[in-house]
């Protein structure tokens, strides 16, 4: 197959520190190649320079076999038909689909005015190609994740691209989403271009990519055939050691009922919810998003206020009606979205390790000494990566923050951890970390956990017990050992029937 | 911003053989006691993502029912009481609106700033208060060893006490969680309700304080009094280089920052300058000290 | 908790709807309400205004209603105030002018709706008013430089603290800086604008004091202004060395006038004002002429040779008379 873009011996330092130490990349017309690494490894800065958005120290950049020449910047890559979609959208979420398709024309397009009827015809056209539903005139932030995903990729299409870069693109997607995604990747390779993935997800990339390349440590180490890859031998490759776990499975003792719900209802769980979860024990709760799982974690935690029903904690009625509340009782909650609801950005690692240790302590004072102790535990037993406790969290990796959040309430010793989407966008040797680090807290006496998960295939890894909710019920308690993914995907999509 | 202000000290010094005495460095100590009292309590309400533009109204409301409590008692220490406790309580009053009505800290302290003056003028019946005694004019004009101004004793004491209670204290740390990331800092078990009424009982209080020490200076209490304190506490705060947004900042930066604000007028008023230009100067001023501290930092 | 701040909100809100009845807050219109629009609701000055005004509405049967702006600053505030005033159509207004220009459209428009205006204190330049009866600032401020020269044996440096530049009151300020240049010996420092606040009047004069040791005298434009500049004399202990004229015999600036801080008092006779301005727009709405349209009050300097006379006492704004 022809070659469509290659990096040649492409090296890049940041004052001084090495990011890219000689990587070699080539990517095939109609391929769809994976680029996985532990975060550090230099993923982000490969697909940065494939952008323009920096400049390789040395190293030539070659597109169908032709040199690139001179100064390779984002002009220079849009010409070339190099479409980048990032993480975090680059989307406005006050304008409409259409303005947010229009806006890429604007810039290169002459002229004073905007004809709007033009807009309007060339975004149901783009959109159209896609066989997925979003309404030109929808604002932006009105539009679900998924949407906002496929929006991004009708801009990368009427951009003539013959290049996209994905970075984590199933990160916020359904199970069924994922599916839609990827038969449009399907298509974009039966039209020739070539998609550079970028992801985290193993048993993901497996199925959709034909070629695997992975970095490590700025290098390239090992570039394979996804089809007969061994998802062992990836994370070998990718971390290093044999740091890959056992896939750990096993009945726990039956134990006392630690925690329950009991009729538990308000605006959004209609119809009465029960939930128990035992001593030790890891419940996971899994559905597609819009299910209710995240409303589940928050009426329980006090963040949402409940119309009825009955929390029984170690035996004792709770009434929870403020987070402050549940902290005070042994309740722990990491929310899904670490950054604006986990973590104060700007405030230290120290200072948020500590804080809800500092919510459950009385009085005015509090000892620093005790509270540096505590940082220096949670941050050597976590490993979390960062300069010095007094670093602000912002600058942390996805990984480490989120290990800051996790650290937080083991810190403060919780009995009930409550988990909402733990690992999304987490690197494997941090997912790993944290998986190690969920065990050890529930083997603790009188602990439990909660967690809520879309990745199904975490979920069949670490459950003891797993709930599906679907529509704000549960459709379905299971065993892990005695069900499988296709079984717990179908009573997600299951419609509780009308009564 | 410590650097910026004593480049202007060596300049002003420079410029005039005043300025550099120990009468006119004791004199800017003075004159930044009032608001520097105010700004203290600013700072407390900023960095825990609010804000306060009733302090000035709360100071005169503040001054005058202490005032009256005079006239009626002569008694001293009531008065003091009394003054602080209207500070604290319309400061609360203040957290009341804005935790549990909900009103954004902007339009509740505006709406306050409005009823507190009202207040003042209706109890005042729009008169000053005079006649206050040797001991209350003291507190303004007294000196510690015969050098040392009372009200700045009173000014280091209240930074310290604020500098304390933001870095040492669990109520501090709550501050910056809440001015940081409001929805973390209730996620994390924090009573946002109590940060919020706690802030704003302290600014009020703080305002008590500071009206105490201009009546003691002024020997009257002026119902009128204290109008645009609030620009000036707030231009403290930020020229120290607190953030507006919440969360990020020191206390003791905002006494520079008041230290700033006083020692331009300072030296405009003794280098004679024209009072039409002191408004360009001082604006231009502080634009540039901010400019500088910024630029400074991205080295 | 919640139900403790429940209460007492519920509490305070029905104490605010019963205080709507009280006398001071509604004004019953009987043979009608005369509005009073000083320049600004924070000096004592006004209140002598206001009851020379109420003692002759009383006799004539009116009401008199107290509305202006919050500081002398606010000549925006005072136009629309006039406007929303003229709306509701009293018996007549008094207005003491921030601006002798900007508050002629207001004024035009309220005679033209059929409410009197008489000036007060402060007039405009027009004829429209149906009287006005004002001090003259000028002369005010001139007589205190003349008076403060011959204090000071005609040298020495003074400074001249003001209210609000190119207001009614700066009259003062100007008149007084003409009656110094008269006197080659004499210089008086660039005049400051206090806004007519204490503190930073105190804050001003300290300062000035620091950086210019020989000041001799010190001229204030009104009662606040006074009592600034007395505290931060008296805080260098300068006050047997530095003289002190200031305008307005007020409640605050008596008592410093006893124990000779202040030297001088430039009186303006405010109870006079509003008894003849009441007085004055009875006979506009009676049809009857009123002999002097345009009575300029000469202000009276007051020391503490002619204080105990009759004359002066009776403008010795003591908090008694109110």
């Amino acid at each position: 197959m022809a070659s469509l873009l290659r990096l040649k011996e492409i090296r890049k330092s940041f004052f001084g520190t090495p990011a890219l130490k000689t990587v070699d990349f080539e990517l095939q017309a109609a391929e769809v190649h994976a680029l996985l690494g532990e975060n550090g490894a230099g993923k982000s800065t490969l697909i940065k320079i494939l952008a323009g958005a920096y400049s390789a120290d040395s190293g030539s950049i070659w597109f169908r076999d032709e040199i690139v020449p001179g100064n390779y910047g984002p002009k220079v890559a849009e010409d070339l038909g190099i479409v980048t979609i990032y993480q975090h959208f680059h989307l406005i979420p006050h304008f409409s689909a259409a303005e947010n398709l229009a806006l890429k024309s604007f810039v290169s397009e002459p002229g004073w005015y905007v004809n709007w009827r033009t807009v309007q015809r060339k975004a149901q056209e783009a959109l159209a190609r896609l066989h997925f539903p979003i309404d030109p005139a929808a604002r932006v932030k009105d539009l679900s994740v998924a949407q906002q995903q496929m929006l991004e990729i009708a801009i990368a299409l009427s951009k003539k691209a013959q290049v996209i870069v994905m970075d984590e693109p199933t990160a916020a997607l359904s199970q069924p989403e994922t599916e839609v995604l990827f038969s449009l990747i399907g298509q974009l390779r039966e039209r020739g271009l070539g998609i550079v993935y970028v992801s985290h997800k193993l048993e993901e990339v497996k199925v959709i990519a034909d070629r695997i390349t992975i970095l490590r440590d700025g290098r390239n180490v090992a570039t394979l055939e996804a089809r007969t890859a061994e998802v062992k031998e990836i994370i070998r490759l990718m971390i290093g050691a044999s740091r890959a776990t056992e896939l750990r499975r096993g009945a726990l003792p039956e134990k006392e009922i630690l925690f329950s719900a009991h009729h538990l209802r308000n605006k959004h769980f209609r119809v009465p919810l029960d939930l128990a979860v035992r001593e030790h024990e890891i419940l996971c709760i899994t559905g597609l998003v819009g299910s209710g799982k995240t409303e589940l974690t928050r009426v329980i935690f006090g963040a949402d206020k409940k119309i009825a029903g009955e929390i029984r904690f170690a035996g004792q009625i709770l009434s929870l009606r403020q987070p402050r509340d549940a902290v005070h009782l042994g309740l722990g909650y990491v929310p899904e979205d670490r950054d604006s609801k986990g973590l104060c950005l700007n405030l230290a690692v120290r200072e948020n390790l500590g804080l809800a240790t500092l919510v459950k302590l009385k009085g005015w004072l509090f000892d620093r000494g005790a509270e540096h102790k505590l940082v220096q535990r949670a941050v050597s037993s976590m490993r979390i990566r960062m300069r010095g406790p007094d670093e602000p969290v912002k600058y942390l990796s996805g990984g480490n923050k989120q290990k800051v959040v996790l650290g937080k309430w083991l810190a403060a010793e919780c009995k009930l951890l409550l988990l909402d989407e733990p690992t999304i966008g987490i690197d494997v040797g941090a997912r790993q970390d944290i998986y190690r680090l969920i065990e050890q807290f529930r083997e603790e006496p009188e602990h439990a956990v909660i967690l809520i998960s879309s990745d199904i295939d975490e979920v069949l890894e670490i459950a003891d017990r797993i709930l599906v909710l679907a529509d704000y019920r549960v459709v379905a308690e299971l065993d892990p050992a005695q069900t499988d993914k296709h079984q717990i995907l179908e009573y997600c999509t299951r419609r509780a029937a009308a009564n | 911003m410590l650097l910026i202000l004593i480049l202007m000290w060596l300049l002003l010094s420079l410029l005039s053989p005043y300025f550099f005495t120990a009468s006119n460095l004791w004199e800017i100590t003075l004159q930044t006691a009032v608001i520097g009292i105010i700004a203290a309590g600013q700072t407390l309400v900023i960095l825990s993502g609010g804000i306060d533009l009733s302090v000035g109204s709360v100071f005169a409301c503040a001054g005058i029912a202490g005032g009256l409590v005079f006239q009626a008692t002569g008694n001293l220490w009531l008065t003091l009481a009394a003054t602080l406790l209207t500070g604290a309580a319309l400061g609360s009053l203040n957290g009341l609106f804005v935790s549990q009505l909900r009103v954004p800290p902007f339009i509740a302290t505006l709406g306050m700033l409005g009823m507190a003056r009202g207040l003042a003028l209706i109890l005042s019946r729009g008169i000053p208060i005079f006649g206050l005694s040797k001991e209350y004019l003291w507190i303004g004009q007294g000196k510690l060893f015969d050098l040392v101004p009372i009200p700045t004793l009173i000014l280091l004491g209240v930074f310290a006490l604020v500098y304390f209670i933001a870095r040492y204290t669990r109520f501090g740390r709550f501050i910056y969680a809440a001015g940081s990331n409001a929805e973390a800092a209730k996620l994390s078990g924090i009573d946002l309700a109590r940060v919020l009424i706690g802030t704003f009982a302290l600014s009020g209080l703080l305002c008590g304080v500071a009206a105490v020490i201009e009546a003691a200076r002024l020997a009257t209490i002026q119902p009128a009094g204290g109008n645009g304190y609030e620009l000036l506490a707030i231009g403290a705060v930020v020229i120290g280089g607190t953030s507006l947004f919440g969360g990020e900042g020191n206390v003791i930066a905002t006494l520079i920052g008041a230290l700033i604000e006083t020692t331009i007028r300072n030296g405009l008023n003794l280098l004679g300058v024209n009072a039409f230009w002191q408004y360009v100067v001082n604006g231009a001023v502080i634009i540039a000290a901010v400019a500088v501290d910024q630029w400074r930092r991205r080295l | 908790m919640k139900i403790l701040f429940r209460s007492l909100l519920t509490t305070a809100l029905m104490c605010a709807f019963l205080f709507c009845f009280h006398p001071d807050f509604v004004q019953a219109a009987n043979q009608g309400t005369i509005v009073f629009i000083p320049k600004s609701t924070s000096a004592t000055f006004y209140l002598f205004l206001v009851k020379g005004a109420k003692d002759r509405a009383k006799e004539l049967g009116y009401t008199i209603d107290y509305q202006g702006p919050a500081s002398e600053s606010e000549v925006a505030s005072q136009v629309d105030l006039v406007r929303n005033i003229t709306r509701s159509k009293p018996a007549g207004i008094l207005l003491a002018a921030l601006d002798s220009k900007g508050l002629i459209p207001p004024v035009e428009d309220a005679d033209k709706a059929g409410v009197p205006v008489v000036m007060v204190d402060s007039g405009i330049e027009s004829d429209i008013p149906k009287a006005s009866i004002t001090t003259d600032n000028y002369k005010g401020g001139y007589q205190a430089g003349l008076q403060m020269a011959k204090l000071l044996g005609e040298k020495g440096l003074v400074a001249n603290l003001g209210i609000q530049a190119g207001s009614v009151s700066s009259r003062r300020s100007i008149g007084f800086n003409d009656a110094i240049a008269k006197y080659p010996n004499m210089k008086v420092l660039p005049v400051q604008w206090t806004n007519a606040d204490a503190a930073a009047s105190m804050n001003i004069a300290s300062d000035q004091l620091n950086g210019n040791p020989n000041i001799a005298g010190f001229f204030s434009a009104c009662a606040p202004t006074a009592v600034g500049v007395c505290q931060a004399i008296k805080g260098k202990g300068l006050e047997k060395k530095v003289k002190v004229i200031t305008f307005d015999p007020s409640p605050e600036v008596l008592p410093l006038f006893d124990s000779g801080v202040i030297d001088c008092i430039i009186a303006q006779d405010p109870y006079q004002m509003g008894y003849q301005g009441v007085d004055s727009i009875d006979k506009a709405r009676k049809n009857m002429p009123i002999e002097k349209k345009k009575v300029e009050l000469a202000p009276v300097v007051i020391t503490p040779e002619n204080y105990k006379s009759s004359e002066v006492q009776k403008l010795l704004q003591t908090p008694e008379k109110f």
